[in-house]
């Protein structure tokens, strides 16, 4: 059987072999045996589009019919329900895998969302009363577990998300027994599935709430916790190795730069109980930092003008928000704004055209 | 050599593996609610209707039909943290903002609530965690208060817990619990292990 092609192709084809044939480039013997390779994939016909159709408003139908009735349904049977739905889906994926491998994909897709649906149903229709990290979590591993048999590595940055999702509900909750195993394993991810840019990009960020998290979780002061991050932020910047080196550093310094960002607030070193003015020392701190970042900026990195342009912001809102009249404010403002954005795109054409040379 | 294919490669075997771990997770849900129905403690409580109970006054804004009937306790059951915001008339929503409110439950034969408190209670004394906790507002007193300074402050006679995880749990279990409390209160028996709960009965 010949490969699936679509009829356009197929008489594109026919007609380029037909011209060659007229050219007595080819016989029609050849000519024939090409086109005998291909096949022309079955269209839309209008029995087929009925039947889809028929098919998703019965399915509707069902859906609508149990979502109605959720409440009559006994609990047992909601389970059986979930189960089954669930059953469906990684049935279907199985099925659909050798012809329609995209739609294989796109089921077992599913297959995590209603799980994860499940979860929610289930704890609600039984009063289980767990906490909401406790649900995320599992379904973070409902994500690893299909990521790690399908090696797909959509489900493993969706289990990022939802790991991202079960430390922000972990918040002000001891989760570091979930936690630091979980984490443990999406960072071996960046080995699994062959250290992708994208992988480590998420195990990073993820680090850093982590991290967010266990200062909070210990009542660690503001300032201190901005020093801790722009430390780290600093170190995995300026740290060379050859382990995706552009994706730390870009992490790297957005921390920093968020980290300086509100160091740049007088309140926040006003914390420290020996410091009277926070102005003495987020002004030329800001300074500071501005000058670094425009070293970095001079070899030709767009993260740190980005953050410049943060901070140009922040203080001219700071400064002229109550002097200006607000009209003016917020012409002025959207100048600012108009003029950073074609800096910045003019800067990273520049940065393209040179990468390109 | 031809290499061994295991079914851990087989696509049936992917699927079989797939689809029975997530049930196996899923089922991971039923640990906590088996840890508390064999290791909790085992109380009774009362839930009745205050509002149509006739020796409760129904003019407070709180008091809602349904409510469960260990929610209405006296202020000499709070702690310091707590009884500082009922006496300066202030809302309980900051403290439950920033802590946890426990209601310690005795064993006798009807449970009441003994304690509440925002130190987390020893795991093997029988608590529940509170769902909201607001003072009943003492319009008398304050009235009284602002006829003689000129100034309006809250003044409270009482606070009501509220238990709504609990409520809707009973309410799941017992589907027609408000034609039951028409009849008068209905008794539950609960096992409760850290705070949380599992029905026995009905």
């Amino acid at each position: 059987m010949g490969q699936k092609v679509s009829k356009r192709s197929f008489d594109l084809l026919d007609d380029v072999l037909t011209d060659a044939q007229d050219k007595a480039i080819i016989d029609s013997t050849q000519k024939k045996d090409v086109l005998a390779q291909v096949e022309v994939r079955k269209g839309l016909d209008f029995i087929r589009v009925l039947v889809s159709f028929g098919a998703i408003l019965i399915g509707l139908g069902v859906i609508l019919f149990i979502a109605g009735n959720w409440q009559a349904i006994s609990n047992p049977f909601k389970v059986v329900i979930i189960v089954t739905a669930l059953g469906l889906s990684m049935g279907a994926s199985y099925v659909t895998e050798k012809d329609r491998p995209l739609t294989s994909q796109a089921l077992l897709y599913l297959s995590v969302l209603i799980f994860g649906a499940g979860l929610f149903l289930i704890d609600l229709a039984y009063n289980f009363n767990l906490d909401p990290f406790v649900l995320n979590f599992v379904w973070a591993l409902a994500a690893l577990l299909l990521s790690s048999v399908y090696k797909d590595v959509i489900l493993f940055i969706f289990a990022h998300v939802l790991a991202f999702v079960f430390l922000v509900t972990g918040f002000e909750e001891n989760v570091f027994a979930y936690a630091i195993p979980l984490l443990g394993v999406l960072f071996a991810g960046n080995y699994y599935f062959g250290f992708r840019k994208i992988v480590t990009f998420g195990s990073l960020l993820l680090a850093q709430v982590f991290l967010l998290y266990t200062f909070d979780f210990f009542d660690l002061d503001p300032i201190y916790i901005s020093f801790i991050f722009l430390g780290e932020g600093l170190i995995l910047y300026n740290f060379k190795h050859h382990l995706n080196l552009e994706i730390f550093q870009f992490i790297g310094i957005a921390t920093a730069g968020v980290a300086a960002f509100s160091l740049t607030f007088r309140n926040l070193w006003e914390d420290l109980t020996f410091i009277d003015n926070g102005s003495f020392y987020a002004i030329p701190f800001s300074i500071a930092f501005t000058v670094y970042l425009f070293t970095l900026v001079s070899k030709k990195q767009i993260t740190p003008l980005i953050i410049i342009s943060a901070f140009i912001l922040r203080f001219y809102f700071d400064t002229f928000y109550e002097f200006l009249p607000r009209s003016l404010f917020f012409i002025l403002g959207g100048f600012i704004v108009l003029g950073m954005g074609i800096y910045i795109e003019r800067y990273r054409h520049e940065e393209v055209d040179d990468e390109a040379h | 050599m031809k290499p061994i294919k295991t079914i851990w490669h087989s696509a049936l075997g992917k699927i079989l593996i797939s689809f029975f771990g997530l049930l196996l997770l899923l089922s991971t849900l039923t640990i906590i609610p088996l840890i508390t129905y064999f290791s909790g403690h085992e109380v009774t409580i009362r839930v009745a209707n205050v509002a149509e109970d006739s020796l409760r006054d129904p003019q407070f804004n709180y008091v809602q039909p349904g409510l469960v009937g260990l929610t209405d306790v006296d202020e000499s059951l709070l702690d310091a943290p707590l009884t500082d915001v009922y006496d300066d008339g202030d809302s309980f929503y900051s403290v439950l903002n920033e802590q946890t409110v426990y209601a310690l439950l005795d064993d006798v034969q009807i449970a009441t609530v003994t304690r509440v408190t925002v130190e987390r209670p020893e795991n093997d004394v029988p608590y529940l965690i509170v769902d909201d906790i607001y003072g009943r507002y003492d319009m008398e007193r304050t009235e009284d208060y602002y006829d003689e300074t000129g100034e309006w402050r809250q003044f409270y006679d009482g606070v009501e817990l509220n238990f709504s995880n609990l409520l809707n749990a009973i309410r799941n279990r017992v589907p027609d619990l408000n034609d039951q409390l028409s009849d008068g209160p209905v008794e539950i028996t609960v096992r409760v292990w850290r705070g949380r709960f599992v029905i026995v009965t009905p």
